[in-house]
């Protein structure tokens, strides 16, 4: 089974949809919660990534037996140092970013936490590719 | 922050607050209080969100989808801030119950602080 989706960049009041639907999806498919609550933050983290760093972006959801793999590609400025953006409190989000409640340096690190399994590509002034797993029994 | 269990009905009085949802389930328990405006710290730090309420000054969609994504239930906004009816019905879609205080965030958690202080100190007396 699987989901794409379209996420704009700067839509702040659309951002959360994609991951609205696939908490709900993983909701009627009886999947365990703690499952449930790690896609829906590593996914949403990621969304709200995209819309307040890029211009445009996708998002796939896919579920396989014993696992639910996430990728997320972006055009935008890419991400000059990796470390840094992997480190709790670091931020380049603007002031409009933080007025909605984010840019507190915790979107990767978050994302991080609730996955099993991450990689990174990013290309500065191109794009970024991020896949995540989550492994479910 | 863990403290003693309020119901919602009781939480609702202490904070002259506003029901803006059709749902309010009055006795629902509340263990856990979230004061911030900072949702990555919200989607961070929030393990029990079935009994959580989140307080915030945060009157937008994305106090509602951080809410919905760690299943907070309840979500108090502060200093009266006005909420667009699209919001009421983003929370009524996911089953958040939606409340509005005119209080600021400072005195919503001192409120609350000496109401579970309250609460303790009977609560020790009575066992002596």
């Amino acid at each position: 089974m699987d989901r794409k989706y379209i996420i704009e960049g700067g839509n702040f009041s659309e951002a959360g949809f994609a991951s609205s639907d696939v908490k709900k999806l993983l909701k009627k498919l009886g999947l365990p919660t703690n499952i449930i609550k790690k896609v829906a933050i590593a996914m949403y983290e990621a969304e709200i990534n995209v819309v307040a760093h890029a211009y445009r972006g996708e998002m796939e959801f896919k579920i396989v037996p014993g696992q639910i793999r996430v990728t997320v590609q972006d055009e935008g400025p890419g991400i000059p140092d990796v470390e840094l953006a992997f480190t709790e409190g670091f931020s380049t989000a603007s002031s409009k970013v933080r007025e909605m409640g984010f840019g507190a340096g915790m979107g990767l690190p978050n994302i991080k936490r609730n996955t099993d399994e991450i990689s990174l590509h990013t290309e500065v002034e191109k794009g970024t590719k991020l896949s995540f797993i989550i492994n479910f029994t | 922050m863990k403290n003693t269990n309020i119901k919602l009905e009781t939480l609702k009085n202490i904070l002259n607050a506003e029901v803006l949802t059709e749902n309010f389930p009055e006795k629902l328990e509340i263990c856990y209080f979230c004061c911030t405006e900072l949702m990555s710290d919200v989607l961070a730090f929030t393990h029990e969100g079935d009994s959580t309420v989140l307080i915030t000054a945060l009157s937008n969609s994305q106090t509602l989808r951080t809410a919905e994504m760690v299943d907070i239930k309840v979500v108090v906004i502060v200093r009266g801030k006005t909420i667009d009816r699209q919001l009421i019905e983003l929370a009524e879609e996911n089953g958040i119950t939606l409340l509005r205080t005119e209080e600021a965030m400072f005195e919503v958690a001192g409120k609350l602080c000496s109401h579970i202080k309250d609460e303790c100190n009977k609560e020790k007396s009575k066992n002596g």
